[in-house]
């Protein structure tokens, strides 16, 4: 089984929490969102760059999932 | 797990080394001072975190808060104030592995749910039993349940019998009974027997994969009080660099460098928008939390703040306030015959009748102990009733199959029942009428319950229905709802929806099938028993997954307790920072204070709006 790697580039919809706590807030929400998608293994939720590093297993998940997952919490994806 | 792991472990380091900086300062040993440095710059060291972010933060051009309480250690050094600078280091880190604590413990609720679906199933493959995976299961398979084990999947349970407890799904302990052909839920717990179940929905499809990334995207969703804090959040950076400047060059002027740097410095550590831009959010998190527990689905933040102002809520009747399955209410058997005798002739006639009355007579007949033989004969009347023989025996059932003249006896008793609102079925063998089943829908048990504690509230209710108007009056008196409206057709049902929303938001409950266009005219509309159906519960503002009808008091309780906490936190962060400033700019806060304020004031928050997970 090979894992592969995935960047995405989030931001939220509505302006973004606060610049302190808030970015962990959102971070921990967003990798915790990610990791119970059935196949996705890891997340890693950058709150400087907005970028989220995820590794997923292609057999049961594949890219375009997991934007919508990320749409459908109310952030705006992008390829990073 | 593994941040806080490292958070807690930074922060005991940093606790160790500061104190050991401030022992061996006072122990007057050689080179004391020198050493107390070290440890002190040590201590300092454990917050690389926040100091990597802040630059790093920097190099993308973002200014921030942690830029500030950067500067404000850095400054401390410079002007050799070592031990406080590492004392503000660890109220730092102590405030953020708390807060990280506390959030990750509010997630919790999600988590809970997650956790209740098993991720083994124990399948039948060829004649064999196998465990496997949930998500290698495939649809349509046979799965085995034991007793007292979590159901994997949702499917029709094709044999067995068992009391299962769908608290995991609709919040309700009390368990439900199934049996061949009742559909099962994944993370519903099985009682004491086993069942088999053919496999329908996996992994992702199930319903409480559902339910949960429901409840992860209204958790998501802002509450418009958020604009607030975010209004103030946007202005916060510049105001207090402003600020600060102003105090760091009036204070030089007019006191002197040193008390400049540490207003300055103070000015930085107090200010953090962090209370009030976390205010709201945790809330949020912490009330869907606590209703997703209870089987509440409520849609996001603007769902909150809708609940918290219903002025009345309308029900429909038929499925939502009652049962929705006509039941036997009454037998009155007439000249000598008995109950028994007049249930027995009616089952006979109604027994290969799928209509639901005919159903409720077979369930009392089988409820009595009735035993019911095949009629040799039947044929049902649409609109007049059942026409049956049962060896040389005629019975007819219906109001319509009665062409002779009554009996006045007859006649009270029909009207009475029907005065009750009640469907009248006359038994009549061999062109004699032996006895009168009445028919209702039966009240849901806690419908008056609901109504009551809803009026405690203050809260006007209301039913609406298609029904006619004896049924409807018979059951708005028994439930006790202020005001009811009968012979509604689906438009004008909305009708009534529009004309209760001068009087403020309205509620309103139904199944989420029927009367799906009175919901989606309603400010809010709740969908009770929402569990069986996807598009009830993606429809509704507010999902009620069982058929506890007192959950729509308990929405509106909870979401009036979780919007006074966003408030009161935002005016409290508000006043918090104000204050703190305030002192800081007057040179009445040392940093070490200003630090411990800041902390203080955002845990505050953070805690007494988590404890909306708590809430009751």
């Amino acid at each position: 089984m090979s894992l592969e790697k995935l960047t995405l580039k989030v931001d939220k919809a509505e302006g973004n929490a606060c610049p302190t706590c808030g970015g962990s807030f959102q971070g921990t929400t967003l990798e915790n969102t990610l990791m119970r998608l059935n196949g996705v293994s890891k997340a890693k939720y950058d709150e400087v760059t907005y970028k989220v590093k995820i590794e997923y297993d292609p057999q049961k998940v594949n890219p375009s999932k997991i934007t919508e997952r990320l749409q459908k919490l109310g952030y705006r994806v992008q390829n990073a | 797990m593994r941040e806080y792991i490292r958070g807690t472990v930074l922060f005991i380091l940093t606790v160790v080394f500061t104190v050991a900086s401030w022992l061996i300062l006072r122990t007057g040993i050689a080179y004391a001072s020198e050493s107390s440095i070290v440890l002190a710059l040590i201590a300092i060291a454990c917050g690389y975190r926040l100091y990597a972010k802040a630059l790093r933060l920097l190099y993308h051009k973002r200014i921030t808060v942690q830029l500030f309480v950067v500067i404000a250690i850095a400054a401390s050094i410079a002007a050799g104030y070592y031990i406080p600078a590492a004392t503000v280091v660890l109220i730092i880190l102590a405030g953020t592995t708390l807060e990280d604590y506390i959030l990750y413990r509010t997630r919790g609720a999600i988590e809970k749910l997650v956790n209740m679906s098993p991720k083994t199933a124990l399948v039948r493959r060829d004649r064999e039993e196998v465990e496997v995976s949930v998500e290698d299961l495939v649809l349509g398979e046979t799965v085995l349940v034991k007793p007292g084990e979590r159901i994997p999947i949702d499917g029709t349970v094709v044999s067995g019998y068992s009391a299962v407890n769908q608290a995991a799904i609709t919040g309700e302990s009390m368990p439900a009974e199934k049996a061949k052909g009742d559909y099962v839920f994944a993370g519903t717990m099985n009682g004491n027997g086993a069942l088999e179940v053919k496999t329908e929905k996996i992994a992702e499809d199930t319903t409480l994969a559902h339910i949960i990334h429901l409840v992860e995207e209204a958790q998501e969703k802002k509450a418009p009080i958020q604009n607030i804090a975010d209004r103030f959040t946007t202005y916060f950076v510049p105001s207090i660099s402003i600020l600060a400047a102003v105090v760091f060059t009036a204070t030089y002027v007019l006191v002197g460098l040193q008390q400049a740097i540490t207003r300055t410095v103070s000015i930085f550590l107090v200010a953090c928008p962090c209370a009030l831009s976390l205010a709201v959010p945790i809330a949020l998190v912490g009330a869907i939390g606590n209703a997703s527990m209870r089987g509440i689905i409520i849609k996001g933040g603007t769902n909150i703040e809708k609940v918290k102002d219903v002025k009345s809520v309308a029900f429909d009747k038929t499925g939502t306030l009652t049962v929705g399955e006509p039941k036997v209410v009454n037998i009155r058997p007439l000249s000598n015959h008995s109950k028994d005798e007049v249930v027995r002739y009616a089952a006979i006639a109604e027994k290969f009748s799928e209509h639901p009355i005919s159903k409720a007579v077979i369930a009392k007949a089988t409820e009595l102990g009735v035993s019911i033989p095949d009629p040799t004969k039947f044929n049902i009347l649409p609109g007049r009733g059942v026409e049956a023989y049962y060896g040389k025996h005629e019975i007819l059932i219906g109001k319509g199959m009665m062409d002779t003249a009554v009996a006045e006896e007859e006649d009270k008793a029909i009207s009475e029942f029907e005065n009750e609102g009640r469907t009248v079925l006359p038994v009549i063998l061999d062109k004699h009428v032996v006895g009168l089943i009445a028919v209702a829908d039966t009240i849901r048990g806690n419908s008056r319950d609901a109504i009551e504690r809803l009026r405690r509230l203050g809260i006007k209710t209301v039913m609406i229905t298609g029904d006619n108007m004896r049924a409807a009056k018979s059951i708005a008196g028994q439930i006790g709802v202020d005001e009811f409206y009968a012979e509604l057709l689906p438009e004008q049902k909305v009708e009534v929806i529009g004309k209760m929303k001068s009087g403020g938001v309205v509620a309103m409950v139904g199944d989420g099938v029927n009367d799906a266009p009175a919901l989606a005219n309603a400010d809010v509309g709740f969908a009770m028993g929402a569990a069986g159906s996807d598009v009830a519960i993606e429809t509704a503002d507010v999902a009620l997954l069982g058929d506890d009808l007192t959950k729509v008091e308990y929405t509106i309780k909870l979401s009036r307790k979780a919007f006074s906490k966003m408030k009161m936190n935002i005016a409290f962060s508000i006043a918090w920072n104000i204050l703190g400033l305030t002192l800081a700019s007057l040179g009445l806060l040392v940093p070490i204070s200003a630090a411990v304020l800041q902390e203080a004031g955002c845990i505050s928050v953070v805690i007494n709006s988590a404890l909306l997970l708590l809430y009751k």
